[in-house]
């Protein structure tokens, strides 16, 4: 009797086994191709990445020169280089800060009572619209309405008695100019994942508070900034990645001009690489670009582990 | 009440100006693509029928191969989201069903790949693509764009998958149904929000992209929209109207599906901006 | 009976010829990539050259792609991964050494077209010995001037040295407030062409004829060594129109339509539009002037600087005998008076193929008046024959600062002579 049971028991085992192993054989095969993939196009460039910044090639010629970490130290005295770092903290630092503070106060406003006719649903899709557009076009309508004599911003500042300003040549404004036709596309993202955000706010908070006596600056402060947390943080994360991923928007409104003030570090690879034909040179400055971005990623995920319910 | 009606008013109007501020760039170049260039400097936010003129339409359809473009880029988007979404979804499958330690591995790995900028592995991608014999063929294109925008859609069908109540196939397992067909006959049907927010959000990217098709392919024998528009404009800076209607046709498609689908795709791109 | 051999022979070969005439029919379509780098003659491959060449040739279609002058990154991609046209247009600049260096164009100093162009042309497209590309003319720098304006501040004439022009620039300002000059500031070539004529004309007299290429060439021109060259610089830059340093040369040609600018340095290959533009702003052909650009010293020379036209390369990357065949055959056709002559007419530029007649040249009217002048004047050659491309992307960077008002001259020439000791072609 127990003799049976024991082998019944074990057989049920086995089977299960079996049965768990052929779904696990399965399962690899749904992975592989993923998995190919992965490793081919994402995982062996990653590495041929960091092995050619150890090597001094043009990109052509079969011999490749081993110079161990000559590119990195070459890097800081490479022309400009300094100017370029700064522009790429200054347009991903400002273009996060004014697109935060811009979205928020625009979903404060979507989400207020005081609003108007028009509904939130449509003024929603307005302001989202120029997250479709692409870098390209964006970059190029930006650059065209800069344009010192025929742009249409001077033109109004012409039309109602002001003098012309010259965005795209003045140190400091245009990477002003840079940026804000960065935040023009991005911040639609932005409002629409504050306004969800508020929306989840329980409404008997408010007017709790508000039966206690709270001014509306009190409810903000303690009621509407600390439940919004979770949003900030994740617009704040999202946007100073794409800032720093960013390539040919800022590129086509400004040329990296003037100086090297609006200058990045994502177009000088392309420069080293393609113009210079300095493909180690490069590679260097990607793979620095890529401990960057992966630093600031990692806080995101961290970040958002915690924070799993939002989506 | 009146103090509140007073802040009703600045509230509305407000806003309205605030938004029309906004959309002043979409308002210059969609009247701007209809003017001749002098028009659109001297007259820049006025249009009438006197200025009204196609032909900056068809001077760009004509430089641009605006035909040509559309239907590369429209097969690399195409081709590239069938394999996004077919290849995520059987390894979301796997990740999120079987209980397996390599599976916790690999999804940790692919975790990890979202975050890698695209630009910081452009030059060793070139050569690859180049070696294997790809270069300038729309293939290499969908296999990299395949390749980039895999994770992001592996991660989103896994936390649908496993948000899913394991009731679900146990019955079918029981029946002696294979782990394909469970996958097929059972998983498969429910796939089709995050099919279609996985969808959205990598389409908009790979529609939408430069730096991928200016590095990889050959821009006569193979323009896509936004390589086509980058160079046009390059060459033709001064005529406004030119690189209007060529922006406008370049972002149509993208354009008409946002005002049907909207809902979508605010829900795919948030989708990316939250996780990715 | 002889009669029957006769026949018989004939009807031979009738079929043999025929049998020819159909092998040559038979050809296998070939589609050939050519690369045009100036877009501006674009049209004219459209309407006349494609279709005079593909009715000649039905088994050959030619396509071609223009690349665009800013274009280095499509170009040296394409270099890179080996992925070259058929016949191309190419520079004397360091973007196209490793095509020659990796053998994907072919040496043409053996061809029958080559000897049409002069053995200076030849010479400039010389690299390691290979002639990698044959020249489709001459350019060189030109001062346009709209005199409406130049009128409008008591100059009848052009000025006709440096410090004249400095003057008329003053007189510009002060009397019309139109900004005296312009040019195209990004892109690198006009950029540079500003300082390369005050180079000129400042130390041309001194150093002679090539000298300055050659120290250029090995990172040994010493700016400082003559303070004009800043000076000079200096005196110019504050007439320049707001906006210079981000101005292509559409741009410049739209400003001088609009008659924001009186006068512009330009390549005399944007003469026919600027003209024309200048003609339009003015309201009449009379006022357009286009004369050698006078930064010389009172009675001294004029120096100008040239360079060769981007001239057209063939590719020796594999093909199949019919696309080597083709190849070739659209590459002479090209270099034939009568084909060539639709690129001249179109560019405006002065050719250089021998063959060609003096019927066969067409030039816009203020060009052509100063063509001799521009034969006989001592010159320099033009940046991009000589720069890298880090000196080329540092050196306008700086210069374009200057004309934006953000960079002193001096600094600014400072920093270029720091370049060019570290980004030189013999480094």
């Amino acid at each position: 009797m127990s003799e049976k049971l024991s082998v019944r028991r074990g057989k049920g085992k086995n089977q299960h086994t079996a049965f768990e192993r052929s779904r696990v054989r399965m399962g690899m095969l749904f992975l592989l191709p993923s998995a190919l993939l992965c490793i081919v196009f994402i995982i062996v460039p990653l590495i041929n990445v960091v092995i050619y910044s150890f090597h001094e090639w043009n990109g052509v010629s079969d011999d490749m020169l081993f110079v161990g970490l000559s590119n990195y130290s070459q890097l800081p005295s490479t022309e400009g280089f300094w100017e370029m770092a700064l522009a790429t903290i200054v347009f991903a630092f400002g273009t996060t800060v004014l697109v935060i503070a811009l979205s928020f106060i625009l979903a404060l406003a979507l989400d207020s009572k005081n609003r108007g006719r028009i509904s939130r649903s449509v003024y929603r899709t307005l302001w989202f619209f120029p997250c479709i557009l692409s870098g390209s076009v964006v970059g190029i309508i930006w650059r065209i309405m800069y344009n010192y004599n025929n742009g249409v911003i001077n033109s109004i500042l012409r039309g109602v008695g002001l003098s012309p300003v010259n965005w795209l040549e003045t140190y400091g404004l245009t990477n002003f100019a840079v940026i804000l036709a960065a935040v023009w596309s991005m911040m639609g993202l932005c409002i629409v994942i504050f306004l969800a955000g508020l929306q989840s706010i329980p409404t008997e908070l408010n007017e709790a508070a508000a039966i206690d006596g709270a001014s509306a600056g009190q409810i903000r402060r303690h009621i509407v900034i600390p439940m919004m947390a979770p949003s900030i943080t994740i617009n704040v994360l999202t946007t100073s990645i794409a800032a720093f991923k960013m390539y040919e928007l800022p590129w086509l409104v400004s040329g990296g001009l003037p100086g090297y003030s609006t200058r990045l570090l994502t177009q000088r690879i392309y420069f080293f690489a393609f113009n210079a034909s300095n493909f180690g040179l490069g590679s260097a400055l990607a793979v620095i670009l890529i401990l960057i971005i992966t630093v600031i990623s990692l806080i995101q995920l961290v970040v958002l582990r915690k924070r799993e319910d939002i989506y | 009440m009146t103090r509140r009606k007073i802040k009703k008013i600045f509230g509305s109007v407000g806003l309205f100006a605030a938004t029309a501020v906004f959309w002043l760039p979409i308002y210059y170049f969609v009247i701007g693509a209809f003017k001749a260039r002098t028009n659109i400097v001297k007259f820049p936010l006025v249009i009438n029928a006197d200025m009204f003129t196609l032909e900056n339409f068809t001077y760009a359809i004509r430089r641009m191969k605006l035909f040509q473009a559309l239907g590369n880029t429209g097969f690399i988007t195409v081709v590239s989201l069938l394999i996004v979404v077919i290849c995520g979804s059987l390894a979301g499958f796997a990740i999120a069903r079987i209980q397996h330690k390599s599976f916790r591995i690999f999804y940790s790995a692919v975790v990890a790949l979202m975050v890698v900028p695209f630009i910081g592995a452009l030059i060793p991608i070139v050569v690859l693509i180049r070696d294997i014999g790809l270069y300038g063929s729309l293939w290499g294109n969908v296999l990299i764009q395949a390749a980039w925008n895999l994770p992001f859609s592996i991660f989103l069908y896994t936390g649908f998958m496993r948000s899913l109540p394991k009731e679900l196939e146990e019955a079918a397992y029981i029946d002696g149904c294979g782990t394909l067909r469970v996958y097929g006959n059972i998983f498969l049907p429910l796939l089709k929000p995050v099919t279609a927010t996985c969808c959205i959000r990598a389409g908009i990217g790979i529609w939408n992209d430069y730096l991928v098709s200016s590095s990889l392919l050959n821009s006569v024998r193979q323009p896509t929209l936004m390589v086509a528009i980058y160079s046009f404009f390059g060459q033709y800076v001064s005529e406004y109207g030119y690189a209007f209607a060529g922006i406008i046709m370049a972002s149509l498609p993208i354009i008409i599906m946002f005002v049907f689908l909207q809902k979508y795709f605010i829900k795919g791109l948030v989708a990316g901006a939250v996780k990715g | 009976m002889k009669k029957n051999i006769l026949s018989l022979l004939l009807a031979l070969i009738l079929l043999l010829s025929m049998g020819v005439g159909f092998a040559e029919e038979e050809h296998e379509p070939v589609v050939l990539e050519i690369w045009i780098v100036q877009t501006d003659w674009q049209d004219a491959w459209d309407m006349e050259m494609k279709p005079r060449f593909e009715e000649e040739y039905p088994w050959i279609t030619v396509e071609a792609v223009g690349v665009g002058e800013a274009n280095t990154d499509f170009i040296l991609s394409r270099i890179a991964a080996e992925d070259v046209p058929d016949v191309w247009q190419v520079d004397n600049t360091e973007t196209y050494y490793n095509a020659i260096d990796e053998g994907l164009l072919v040496d043409l100093t053996d061809y029958e077209v080559a000897q049409d162009i002069p053995e200076s042309y030849r010479d400039s497209f010389t690299h390691n010995g290979k002639l990698f590309g044959l020249t489709q003319g001459s350019a060189f720098s030109v001062l346009f001037a709209n005199m409406a304006i130049l009128e409008e501040a008591g100059w009848t004439e052009v000025p006709t040295n440096w410090d004249e022009f400095i003057q008329c620039c003053a007189d510009i300002q002060e009397k019309t407030g139109i900004a005296p000059l312009t040019l195209a500031g990004d892109k690198t070539t006009n950029c540079w062409m500003l300082l390369e004529l005050i180079i000129g004309n400042v130390c041309g007299d001194e150093l002679g004829m090539g000298v300055y290429e050659e120290q250029f060439i090995n990172g040994t021109f010493d700016f400082l060594a003559y303070p004009e060259i800043a000076e000079r610089l200096a005196e110019v830059a504050p007439y320049m129109l707001t906006g210079t340093g981000s101005m292509t040369e559409d741009d410049v040609t739209a400003a001088m339509t609009d008659g924001l600018a009186a006068m512009c340095i330009a390549g005399n290959w944007t003469g026919a539009n600027i003209c024309s533009g200048i003609e339009t702003a003015a309201g009449d052909a009379s006022y357009v002037e286009a004369v050698l650009p006078p930064f010389n010293d009172e009675g001294a020379e004029t120096w100008i600087s040239v360079s060769p036209e981007t001239a057209f390369g063939l590719s020796n990357a594999e093909a199949t005998p019919a696309e080597v065949e083709a190849r070739e055959i659209f590459f002479n056709w090209v270099f034939q008076p009568e084909n060539f002559a639709i690129i001249q007419n179109a560019r405006g530029t002065v050719p250089v193929l021998e063959t060609m007649t003096e019927d066969q040249i067409v030039l816009p009217d203020a060009i052509s008046e100063i063509v001799a002048d521009m034969n006989a004047a001592p010159f320099v050659r033009m940046g991009f024959n000589l720069w890298t491309n880090e000196f080329m992307d540092a050196a306008c960077t700086t210069l374009k600062d200057v004309y934006g008002g953000n960079k002193d001259a001096a600094t600014a020439i400072d920093e270029i002579d720091a370049l060019l000791k570290q980004y030189n072609r013999a480094a």
